[in-house]
This record gives structure tokens, sequence and C-alpha cells, in this order.
């Protein structure tokens, strides 16, 4: 059985040794950045203190905190919206499409009495690696976020991309790229395709995640008024901006423009989405910018359907590829 | 009356509807035990024949039987009882013949991987060349190894000797007939090349334009056939079918009679392809 599997692996060490070393890079790459962030040794009140004031007032530490936060911000958290991807369709779309693609399905499908159990084998020795290489990642970023402290925002795109959901991800894509490959038949073609639905199906769960997150109830997470600015709710997801008016009002950002366009404010330029003159008037007459979100950990309960979203996809596809190349006619 | 390895049943196949049928009204019994040579020009529909026995092309008319076991109903029943040679060897370039051999392994538990590694030595071929660095004479080598290997009741060889020199053809065969009649064993060769398959087969199936256009033992068919000059008949009256000899005289494929000589298996093939290229089907039993 281990023979077999060197086999198969042997067959497709060059997608598979590429999609387990990335994943590999970037968990080592993630241990490495969460490593200096442990070595720096910025004390809890320190941070805890800049949240709580929302300025860099705190100059006792603040060489520490800009060099802590030049760390964290390194982008191998972002990197992790590509991973997942880039690893489940390197893994999977030459199983069965170099078969086809080469013309040894006739031979493997000849020689193997049951074609599931021939893809089951194909795929077994594939997923052990690509998984443990994953989980290595997944874990490492695990770690890494734990010491990533998010001031007052946190980008829509990676929410949440550490842990188990890069594995649910990369499981999604394989399946993707397993079921494009035996429909497609040729490998360069059908990565391209799995590209395109899986960035499709990224889009989709991440509108779908949107909407979900702006449900929530909403609180105000940072006020920021010309005295400055004050984070209420440290590790928050903005989902709305909204006005405190002078007398205490909450109004939404197009009612407090109306106010400052009526009472006088230049017109925006075409270009100007900020909409600059009334933000300049909302400021000077007492407006208080305020950011409305959610906590972080209520943001995350999105974390499980995401994940389960893409173990749906990755299930269905592999299932969906059994019948398709048990009906395949090998060339 | 027990069943044979192989039967077709008024087998028929067509890729497209809007294109004519590849074959059609194919019905066969291989008996248990033979070695039948199945000749005809390319697009007679021989490969269809032989992948359509793995599943791997589905009747449009007809059915295939393969120990009573139709494919379409039960594949790996059908496809366990087979050891299989494709037209092209469809080995992997960058995998060790060692590595088919536990991937072959792995596929059927019954594969006689000490069988199978012993007509590669016998070839001369190490089982750590990587298939990639192999002529392609080599590669049917190694294919036969892994068919001979599954030890299945029935070998399906589709134009293995196409890219044989006749030094490898004769080897080829040797180690197949060793191997068939050593174990009892059913085997079709599809093949153009009909004075090799004469010395190993003993029945001999001929197909064109789709149709089959003789079924008979090899033995058989050449007390029945006769070869006359074509002018020595009355307008080609009772011909099967005319066709050149070597020398250019055109010659007449005729059933029974005294007159000319014993027709050999080639003049046979050819009377009878020449035959359905004019319209005419004869078939003896």
């Amino acid at each position: 059985m281990l023979a077999a599997a060197r086999v198969v692996l042997k067959q497709h060490r060059f997608e598979v040794g590429a999609a387990a070393i990335a994943a590999l890079a970037v968990g080592v790459w993630a241990l490495l950045v969460g490593l200096q962030v442990r070595m720096l040794g910025v004390p809890p009140g320190c941070i805890e203190a800049w949240l709580a004031s929302g300025t860099d007032e705190q100059t006792e530490c603040l060489g520490l905190l800009r060099t802590w936060s030049g760390i964290v911000e390194t982008p191998v958290i972002g990197v992790m919206v590509y991973i997942p991807f880039a690893t489940g369709l390197l893994g999977s779309v030459p199983i069965v499409a170099r078969e086809l693609e080469s013309r040894t399905a006739q031979r493997a499908w000849s020689l193997n009495p049951s074609r599931r159990r021939w893809l089951f084998r194909q795929l077994a020795p594939v997923m052990v690696i690509l998984g443990a290489s994953l989980t290595f990642a997944a874990l490492a970023t695990s770690l890494l976020e734990a010491d990533r402290v998010i001031v007052g925002y946190s980008p829509v795109d990676d929410l949440g991309l550490y842990g188990p959901l890069i594995v649910a991800r990369a499981f999604g894509a394989f399946g993707v790229g397993l079921l494009v490959g035996a429909l497609l038949g040729r490998t360069l073609p059908a990565f391209v395709l799995g590209v395109a639905l899986t960035v499709a199906l990224t889009f989709v769960v991440s509108s779908v995640r949107e909407e979900w997150v702006k449900r929530l109830e909403p609180a105000v997470v940072s006020e920021m008024s010309a005295g400055g600015g004050t984070i209420l709710v440290p590790h928050a997801v903005i989902t709305a901006i909204a006005f405190r008016t002078p007398d205490g009002q909450q109004i939404s950002i197009e009612d407090a423009r109306a106010i400052a366009h009526t009472a006088g404010a230049a017109q925006p330029a075409p270009d100007d989405e900020q909409d600059l003159p009334a933000a300049v008037w909302l400021e000077r007459h007492g407006y208080a910018e305020l950011d409305l979100g959610v906590t972080m950990e209520m943001a995350l309960g999105w974390a499980p359907y995401d994940a389960l979203a893409f173990v749906i996809v990755g299930v269905a596809s592999i299932a969906g590829t059994i019948p398709m190349v048990n009906r395949r006619r090998p060339t | 009356m027990p069943e044979p390895p192989l039967r077709t049943e008024r087998f028929g196949r067509r890729y497209r509807r809007s294109r004519p049928w590849a074959v059609r009204d194919i019905s066969l019994a291989f008996p248990d035990g033979s070695m039948t040579a199945l000749v005809g020009p390319n697009g007679a529909g021989k490969s269809t024949l032989i992948r359509a026995c793995l599943g791997f092309e589905r009747p449009d008319e007809g059915r295939i039987l393969v120990a009573g076991i139709d494919p379409q109903r039960d594949r790996p029943a059908a496809v366990e009882a087979i050891g299989y040679i494709p037209q092209s060897p469809s080995l992997y370039r960058s995998l060790t013949i060692g590595d088919h051999l536990v991937m072959a392994l792995a596929a059927r538990r019954s594969f006689d991987r000490d069988h199978a590694l012993a007509r590669v030595r016998e070839a001369g071929l190490s089982e750590r060349r990587k298939i990639g660095e192999l002529s392609v004479g080599e590669q049917v080598q190694v294919a036969l190894a892994l068919a001979l290997g599954t030890r299945a009741p029935l070998l399906l060889l589709d134009e293995p000797l196409a890219s044989l020199d006749p030094l490898a053809r004769r080897d080829f065969l040797t180690a197949l007939v060793a191997d068939v009649r050593g174990r009892g064993a059913t085997a079709v060769l599809s093949s153009h090349i009909v004075t090799d398959v004469e010395q190993a087969c003993d029945r001999l199936v001929v197909l064109g334009d789709g149709r089959l256009l003789l079924d008979a033992a090899i033995a058989t068919a050449k007390e029945e056939h006769r070869t006359v000059p074509a002018s020595e008949l009355d307008g080609g009256r009772g011909a099967i079918g005319t066709f050149a000899g070597p020398d250019g005289q055109l010659l007449a494929l005729v059933l029974d009679g005294s007159a000319g000589r014993p027709a050999s298996l080639e003049e046979i093939v050819l009377g009878h392809l020449a035959a359905a290229r004019a319209g005419r089907v004869a078939q003896t039993a």
C-alpha cells in the first residue's frame, strides 16, 4: 500500500511538491513572524493602553509599539487568501486530467477493475501530504493570529484566515480542481477553469459573509472628533460609518452629508468619494464620526459557515467526479 | 453449454448519429482456449470491439459478454477477467518498469508480479529502467509483461505487433503463445500483419467497413478457400473477391472447388476485404 502511494506521489511529484512547499513555507514564515513578536516582548499593558487612548501618546513604549506594528503587519496572513486555493488546485487538477491527456487512462482503467477505487487510491496519498502541509500552515498562522492585535478594523478579506478554515478552503478547491480536471481532461485548461471557479466561489462566500456581518447588532466601536479619537471596542470589525450630532443624536453618514450641504458646504468633486467639503463642515460644527461594527469574536462566528461552505463544495465535487470518471471514455 | 470467455451479440457502435456505424451487427463467440487473430484495415472496428469489452465503448446496438458478464452492467467484474494491451503502450513515462509492477499489484491482488518481472527480464529489460528511456518496442514488451502478469483468463491485444521489428515480433508471439497455451487462456490479437498471426493463432476474424466478413478456424478457412487466376473464371463468377497478386496478376478467391491452389491466409483476408469493398459479404462458418 505504501509502495503504491509512493508511485502515485512520484507521478504527481512536481504539483504536489510545489503545493506542499508553498504551504510549509507560509507556515514557517508565520512561525518566524510570531517568534519575532514574542521576542520583542511588548508588555500587554502597553498595547492595551495604546488601544484605549487611540493615539500614539504612550511615549514610554512608542518605539516598541512601532517595531511590533511593523512585524505584525507582514502580509503572511494576507498570503493565506491564496495558499489554500493554489495548494488545492495544484494537487488535484492533474489527478484525472493528466491520465486522460497523456492517454494513460486506458492503462490505469484496464488494470483497475473499479475506477472508483482507482480514484481513491490516487487521492489518498496526495490528500495526506497536502493535508499535513496545510495543517502545519494553519497551526502556525493560528499562533500568529493570537499575537496580531487588530486595531479598530480588520480587512474582511482575511477575516478568520487561519486555523481550520485554511484546510477547509483548500479541500473545497481540491474538489473543484479534481472535478474540472475530470470534466475537461486537460491539465492547463482545467487549472485555469479551476482558478476561475474558486475565485467565483470565494466572491460569493465573501459577499454572503459581508451581508451576514452587517446583520449583526452593531455597536459604536470608535469615535473620531476634533478633539481626537477614542477606540471603544478594540479588535472590532467595522460594518458602517455614522455621525453623532452636537446634541448627541446618532445619524447615518448620508443624513450627515445632507445636513452639511444644506447648511452651505460645497458640493464634492465628481471623484471625491469621501465628500471632503461635507467632512470638513461636519468636523468644524462639532459632529463626531463614529465607526459602527461588531466585535471580532462576533464576526468570526462566520468562520464555521465559511468552512462548511467549502467542505460541502469539496465533498460534492469529489462525489461528482466519481460518476464522471466512471463514464469517461479513455482515448 | 458453457459460456465462452468472450461473446458478442449483434454488437454495433456509432460515434455520432450523423456518422456511419464504426461497427455493426457483429456476432461472435470466442471459444475457450482459442487464440483469435482479429484482422482488418484501419477503421474496420477492431479497436472499437476490443475497447467495448473493457467498457471503454458503450454499444449502441447489441451487447458484449465477457465470461457471461456484460461490461456495461458490471464493468469491474468484466475488467477483472481481462488482460489488455492498448494500441499505444500507454505507460507512464516518468515511472520505472518496477513502478508499473507496483501499480499493477495495487490494482489487482491477483497480479503475479514475479511472472511479470520474469517476462520483463526475458525481454532483456531491467525493472529500474524508466519508461521514457525505452523504445516503443521495449514499451510493448513491458505492456505484454503487465498483461500476462494479470493472469487473466482473457487477453485482448490491440495491434501490439505494429511497432515491433521482426525479431521482437517473434519473441513477443512466442511468449504470448507459451503463456496462453500453458494456462489455457483465451486471446484475441488484432493485427495488420497476417503472416505473423498465422503462426500464433488458431482462429481468424476479419472485419471490414465495420462489418464481420469472416469468422472461422484458420485450418478450416485454409481448407475451404482456393485462389485462382481471375482470368480462369467466367467473368469472375463464383469469386468471393478479386485482388492483385505479388506479380500483379489478378487473382480470385473462391470457396471449395478443385481449381487453382489452396489460398494463403493473407489471400483469404485480401479476398474478403476486396469483396467488402465491392459491396459483397461472403461468410463461411
